[in-house]
């Protein structure tokens, strides 16, 4: 795992603070980079109930990137930006795997109306992502994925 | 993924030691569970205190396990920390698992149930 602080951009910005992660398409380089984060926002003073749902959802997107960008391919590289200004939380992921869509539309899963054989064992990855975020944006960047996931914070969960 | 097993009366009380239960160890979950499960526990307790993270890969092999075990056998959750039990509310699997506060209150309930 590589910190990196090279994306042509100034972070020098009084009101942001930002940390950057490049890791490899691995399982458990995506819990270890989790983690960092997650002990990055919990310094910067973000109350633990948004980390958590901030950890999920990151969870879910590198998670969907390592399975169908790189088809579980361990030398793809992913590189990973969270940035925390006063009211907004964000986390930027990129990849160079296969090119993906976008996220695909909302439908709601009603888990009650299976029959017990025909549980649903996944496919509720992005239903999560939309439930815990305000915003979900992606873009094609050259050949890169790109997915923006923005979170708002209440003054109380705030940057000191 | 460690697991600590325990015999309480008919149940079989399953500690997941954690402190994750992500898509790095779902297989590794399974595997586990499945053995317990073909070693003749047919009423297993998930005592899931010990998870502080549960991502949607771990939830997914949470169904597989109880898919797996069938109808006939008992899976039920206890303890369950805040976020994980915010991923059973949103996919709304709460309706689909028996979930417990505590695993003093599963047990005691189901010594009821038996009674």
């Amino acid at each position: 795992m590589t910190s990196a602080a090279d994306t042509g951009q100034r972070v020098a910005k009084v009101y942001e603070l930002r940390l950057q992660i490049a890791i490899r398409s691995v399982q458990t380089e995506v819990s270890r980079v989790l983690g960092r984060i997650t002990d990055w926002l919990a310094k910067h003073g973000i109350n633990r109930s948004f980390v958590e749902e901030l950890e999920l959802v990151t969870a879910e997107a590198l998670n969907n990137v390592v399975e169908h960008a790189y088809l579980y391919a361990e030398d793809g590289e992913i590189r990973i930006v969270v940035s925390l200004r006063p009211g907004k939380l964000q986390v930027q992921i990129t990849d160079g795997g296969r090119k993906f869509d976008g996220p695909p539309p909302e439908k709601k899963m009603d888990v009650e109306k299976f029959s017990f054989e025909e549980l649903p064992e996944g496919g509720f990855g992005w239903n999560l992502i939309r439930s815990l975020t305000d915003e979900v944006a992606f873009e094609r960047a050259g050949e890169k994925n790109r997915l923006t996931l923005t979170r708002n914070l209440p003054e109380t969960a705030g940057v000191e | 993924m460690e697991v600590e097993v325990s015999k309480i009366g008919g149940i079989t009380v399953v500690r997941l030691c954690g402190p994750r239960l992500d898509a790095a160890q779902s297989v590794r979950f399974k595997e586990a569970l499945r053995d317990i499960s073909d070693c003749g526990a047919d009423h297993i307790l998930l005592d899931m205190s010990g998870i502080q993270f549960m991502d949607s890969s771990g939830l997914g092999a949470i169904v597989t396990v109880l898919k797996q075990m069938g109808q006939a056998k008992t899976l039920e959750l206890a303890a369950l920390t805040p976020i994980v039990a915010k991923v059973f509310a949103l996919t709304r699997m709460d309706r689909i698992f028996r979930l417990h506060d505590t695993v003093d209150a599963a047990l005691s309930s189901s010594v009821k149930a038996a009674g």
